[in-house]
């Protein structure tokens, strides 16, 4: 999981939360847990896209959950109340999208505008940040868009307008919203594994493969015949005892295709 | 059911979208400007989203009729498909959707009448009797319940006795059915596979015992009923398995209330075939004895002949051979 968050002040209930420790040297502020990320972006689409970019950089495993959270305004919720983006748009940008909303939950989903600097009128069922968009665009070039998601908790509204907000609010409000932030949070890391290929095949085709010999095509070949003997149940550790002594490999590719022959017909 | 409805702006207030809107009112609800717009981007996961599909209510401006594949009739001459949704509540492992599709959301096209329109104009436009497939992109009747396309659709074909209609699905419940009168223009076709092979191939459709009595029970009413033997899925016990599932559905039906048997096997484009195989690379049916021919993936071919020869036999041992359709695939 890969947070991106704005501000400290936003970052340290989920810092504290998951027990987050800071790594030194990094450009940019950046806590880690096991496979709990979170980098700390600084204000507006420039420096989010640079923080997501970064994480991506180092993490560039396909496919993991991507969240975007902060305090963002709102033309109709209430202060501390969270919404998840379900249209992002930016002004001055005809660009918009739309993140699949997979995951079930009571958060309510709302527009949410970008914008270049903090909003003092606002539309009604619309949100207000300064991130999202640029982080939607950014984290979507490695991750399918379920997986990225953008949950912000209303900072100021029509009746407390920005003017009144105060900074040490926003660690308030985003602590009461940690059962609801966690909920999220595990649901997308379930979500991202479940669509996750077994390690295994690459490792496997990996270790077979440097056997030496393996043209482009005769390695696209074996990937497609282990991709294939994993989901007919064939146990991949067996099935590499069994090529030990086979030698070139269209003599391996015949062994495995000769192994699933009888198995390829439904149950 | 539905937790997210996108709207688009021009259809806000008609009234289709406004009753569908007020039967979830603690559904999400955002605009967009096309449908297009939220279905039709790269990059997005349709097993995923196929757990918590989102509802697209959206205006049909392209193409409202298009012509079947040439041998896919079931005795018409002048065929076509309409399509008042994109995508199913279910989720057969087999089905071309899913590669075909880059959203599993559900789109449904409210502009009802503007398709009747371009039916009625289509059935006028010659003395031949003309064809109409619902169930291409979508199954006909699964979600009737939202869509309430049968319950509009039936009585205009009632009034177009040159047009004749085919609902496919898989549905068991056919309330629809016993508020209409029923006429002679209609074919419910249910598809079918063996018990075996639906039990590892198709998600969260109702078990095969309720769709047979959902057939009778249509039958029974005085609708015209069709079986869609599509696709033939190879398996162990081939032949005893689709035995059983004939001798079944036959129990079930008396023979003269049968309109056709249509019989078709496993194939679609290769590119679908790569997308659902990278979608779900555990997917036993996609590590089959399949080849890719002429751009599609296919049984082998003497496995395709073999298991449709087998299929057309013991069919033919069962119903006159004027009612039975095979689906020739563009295969060589």
């Amino acid at each position: 999981m890969n947070l991106v968050v704005a501000l400290q002040k936003e970052a340290n209930p989920i810092i504290q939360a998951y027990g987050l420790d800071k790594e030194q040297g990094c450009p940019l502020p950046f806590y880690f847990k096991e496979n709990r990320r979170l980098i700390i972006s600084g204000i507006g689409r420039a420096r989010v896209s640079a923080a997501t970019a970064y994480l991506m950089g180092r993490f560039p495993e396909k496919n993991q959950p991507w969240l975007n959270l902060g305090i963002a305004g709102h033309g109709s919720l209430n202060t501390g109340q969270m919404f998840v983006a379900g249209r992002i748009i930016e002004t001055g940008s005809s660009q918009c999208f739309y993140p699949p909303q997979i995951i079930t939950s009571e958060v309510p989903v709302s527009e949410l505008t970008t914008c270049g600097k903090p909003q003092k009128k606002y539309q009604p069922n619309m949100g207000y940040d300064m991130e999202a968009h640029a982080f939607y665009q950014t984290a979507c070039l490695v991750s399918t868009r379920e997986l990225v998601q953008v949950l912000k908790v209303v900072s100021d509204n029509p009746k407390q307008p920005i003017s009144q907000f105060k900074p040490e609010q926003a660690s308030k409000w985003i602590e009461a919203k940690l059962p609801e932030i966690d909920h999220w949070i595990t649901e997308l890391t379930e979500a991202a594994l479940s669509i996750k290929p077994n390690p295994e095949i690459n490792k496997l085709l990996s270790r077979i493969t440097q056997r030496g010999g393996f043209s482009t095509t005769r390695s696209l070949q074996m990937g497609s015949l282990l991709r294939q003997a994993d989901a007919l149940g064939e146990d991949l550790g067996a099935l590499e005892g069994m090529l030990t002594d086979v030698g070139s490999p269209k003599q391996m590719l015949a062994e495995i295709e000769q192994i699933l022959s009888n198995k390829r017909t439904l149950p | 059911m539905i937790n997210s409805i996108y709207l688009e702006n021009s259809i806000r207030e008609h009234p289709k979208a406004r009753s569908i809107l007020s039967r979830f009112p603690k559904a999400n609800v955002l605009p967009c400007e096309h449908y297009k717009e939220v279905f039709n981007p790269a990059g997005q996961n349709f097993r995923l989203q196929k757990k918590n599909p989102a509802l697209i209510l959206a205006k049909q401006t392209g193409k409202l009729l298009h012509s079947i594949p040439p041998s896919y009739g079931v005795g018409g001459s002048r065929n076509f498909y309409f399509s008042h949704l994109l995508n199913c509540l279910y989720d057969c492992r087999y089905c071309f959707l899913q590669g075909m599709y880059p959203s599993a959301h559900f789109v449904h096209f409210i502009n009802s009448e503007d398709f009747m329109s371009v039916i009625k104009q289509t059935t006028e436009e010659s003395e031949e009797p003309s064809w109409f497939f619902s169930g291409y992109d979508c199954d006909s009747l699964a979600l009737e319940s939202i869509t309430g396309f049968a319950g509009e659709f039936l009585p205009f074909f009632s009034k177009l006795p040159n047009a004749w209609l085919e609902l496919r699905t898989k549905s068991a419940n056919l309330q629809v059915l016993e508020n209409q009168t029923p006429f002679d223009n209609v074919v419910i076709a249910f598809s079918f596979t063996p018990e075996e092979i639906g039990k590892q191939t198709e998600w969260k459709v109702p078990p095969l015992d309720s769709r047979i009595r959902a057939m009778k029970k249509a039958a029974s009413m005085g609708w015209k009923v069709g079986w869609r033997i599509d696709p033939v899925i190879d398996s162990t016990d081939f032949k005893k398995r689709y035995e059983e599932l004939f001798d079944s559905l036959l129990c079930n039906l008396p023979i003269q209330q049968l309109h056709s048997v249509s019989l078709g096997a496993f194939r679609m484009p290769s590119g679908f075939f790569k997308k659902m195989e990278k979608t779900y690379p555990s997917e036993p049916l996609f590590a089959g004895k399949l080849e890719k021919r002429a751009g599609m993936m296919a049984y082998e071919k003497n496995l395709e002949k073999n298991r449709l020869t087998t299929c057309e036999n013991l069919l033919l041992q069962r119903i006159p051979k004027e009612l039975l359709f095979s689906c020739k695939s563009p295969v060589v």
